[in-house]
């Protein structure tokens, strides 16, 4: 097992705040892990920096042996690191079919072209509906996304950044707002394919009974810094620990 | 697949064709010079609306790129004498997009409004210059405009209001068929999924930035057609094709016509195009009445006309 994923000493500054502070992580391939943590820990900026939304006041990142800190998201992207988001981010006025058609297009490298039609690229149309079939949203795929439930959206979300066939998935709260038998739905289907394809997995969660069932490790964080690092064992019976998840899942 | 494969759909396509095509019967050729009118308008607010309405970008500066390419008509007719139909059009979609790729590179970097105003400053500044240079562009007097010469035949707005209205027909249907492709393309979902979410596009993978100034050129090339039609129409070309109230009727056209809807800007440039001939005819307050109508159109119909039309229908012509 090698690091697909190194951080060196990442820090970020938003003002005088510091919303992450000094974090060293190493992600092994394959492995899928979970950032947990109460909110403002910086569980989110921590995404953001290695997806490069936001760029990191100092440190490095290495996403398979290469410097990718400050490179534009598009091309972070392009190397292989997908993204889910919180509150789901979609296309509203596409719909289900072309949201995914679009990712898988700029998966394939096709988006560049202007005189071909979208509806006669077969090869697309049939991976694209692979993947609304695998997330269960293929009966919906004429639907425009604003017109899908919260928890399909969050579901169109995900299914978009698998769409992009990454070697790292983050995800960011991949079951907030939605209902618990929702819950389930989404992360069974995340684990299938995470674990079919082996993907690795960086998953920021609110839901402890999610954390402990789907994740190899578990990420403590608390005011930027990581406080524990390990499997779920050793993170339910730190005492330590409890008392703090215990106080974010009143959140 | 919805509306636009449906039998229907390509019945009413025919029609309208057929209906474009024999405009000249009626025999009268002030109704053939409106009718050029509206379809270089059409062209203009097709390529417009790859921006406004498929990117999501309000530009108030595309009477730049349209007055470039009426000037270049303008300049090589009169100043060169050069009169050949396919050199003088194609220099000018040259020019105007050779300009539109420069300005829409340093634009499309910005967003909503800081992009909005770049691109007026930009079209300001070709105001400003058209008097500065008027040894070549007759400052405010404007510059006169020579037929085009192909194969023999004349075309200009003066002359025979026939041959030309059949010119700017075949370049308006090359246009709308062109630009149809382009929003169905892949590049036109990118764009469209740009327009809905920038940050999402960003992280499938799409150079937002690079996209839009892609899309930016592409629009500045229907503005050139246009601006190279509407050139030998009038016979004459003034500075105020670079004042940014001109870049804004062909946002109030696209408006009026509907901007999410593919055909509302052709909609638009037709309606807007009678509406100022009529009202023009019984008053001089063209623009109060324009005023007045921006008002009403932004406040009860912000979809447009076809627009509107099309959310009342929604159920039986999706995806028109």
């Amino acid at each position: 097992m090698r690091g697909i994923l190194v951080t060196k000493s990442l820090t970020k500054f938003f003002g005088g705040f510091k919303a992450v502070d000094n974090v060293n992580l190493t992600l092994h391939e394959g492995t899928v892990t979970s950032i947990v943590g109460p909110n403002g820990a910086g569980k989110t900026t921590l995404l953001n920096m290695i997806s490069g939304v936001v760029k990191p006041s100092s440190g490095r990142i290495y996403f398979m042996g290469r410097d990718i800190t400050g490179l534009p998201v598009h091309k972070i992207v392009r190397m292989g690191i997908a993204r889910g988001f919180q509150i789901p981010c979609v296309c509203s006025n596409l719909t289900t079919l072309d949201n995914v058609r679009v990712a898988v297009l700029s998966r394939m490298g096709k988006l560049c072209n202007m005189f071909k039609l979208v509806d006669g690229d077969g090869e697309v149309y049939s991976k694209a509906t692979e993947i609304l079939k695998t997330f269960g949203l293929y009966d919906k795929r004429d639907l425009l996304a604003q017109d899908l439930s919260h928890g399909d959206r969050k579901l169109l979300d995900i299914a978009m950044a698998f769409a992009l066939e990454p070697k790292l998935i983050l995800l960011d709260e991949p079951t907030s707002g939605v209902s618990s038998s929702e819950k389930n739905r989404i992360m069974k289907t995340v684990e299938k394919v995470i674990r079919e394809k082996g993907i690795t997995a960086l998953i920021v969660e609110h839901d402890m009974d999610i954390v402990f069932s789907y994740s190899d490790r578990i990420i403590v964080m608390y005011d930027g810094k990581i406080i524990a690092d390990g499997e779920p064992e050793e993170i339910m019976s730190d005492r330590r620990i409890e008392s703090l998840l215990l106080g974010c899942e009143r959140l | 697949m919805g509306f636009q494969n449906t039998l229907y759909c390509k019945v009413l396509v025919l029609t309208c064709i057929l209906l474009l095509l024999s405009i000249p019967l009626a025999g009268s050729s002030y109704l053939n010079f409106l009718a050029c009118m509206a379809l270089v308008y059409s062209i203009w607010a097709l390529g417009y609306n790859l921006l406004l309405g498929y990117t999501g970008l309000l530009s108030f500066g595309h009477g730049a790129y349209f007055g470039l390419g009426a000037y270049t008509v303008a300049i090589l007719t009169t100043r060169y004498s050069i009169q050949s139909l396919p050199v003088v059009l194609g220099t000018a979609i040259l020019v105007s997009t050779f300009f539109g790729t420069i300005i829409g590179y340093l634009c499309a970097r910005h967003v909503a409004k800081y992009f909005a105003l770049l691109t007026l400053a930009f079209s300001q500044l070709f105001y400003a210059l058209t008097f500065k240079l008027y040894k070549w562009t007759g400052g405010s007097d404007g510059i006169g405009v020579k037929p085009l010469k192909l194969l023999g035949l004349e075309f200009s707005g003066i002359g025979d209001t026939v041959s030309y209205y059949y010119l700017v027909l075949l370049f308006f249907l090359l246009s709308l068929y062109t630009s149809w492709r382009i929003v169905n393309s892949p590049f036109g979902k990118a764009l469209q999924a740009i327009r809905d979410n920038p940050l999402k596009a960003e992280s499938i993978g799409i150079p937002v930035k690079r996209y839009k100034w892609y899309a930016f050129i592409v629009s500045t090339v229907y503005s050139g057609l246009a601006g190279a039609l509407y050139a030998p129409l009038f016979g004459h070309v003034v500075p105020d094709l670079f004042h940014f109230s001109f870049s804004g009727e062909v946002l109030f056209a696209t408006l009026l016509g509907g901007h999410r809807i593919f055909i509302g800007p052709v909609i638009g440039a037709i309606v807007f195009t009678i509406a100022r001939s009529y009202i023009t005819a019984v008053t001089i307050y063209w623009p109060l009445v324009l005023g007045l109508l921006l008002v009403i159109v932004a406040l009860f119909f912000p979809h447009g006309v076809i627009g509107t039309l099309y959310t009342t229908l929604k159920g039986r012509f999706r995806r028109l």
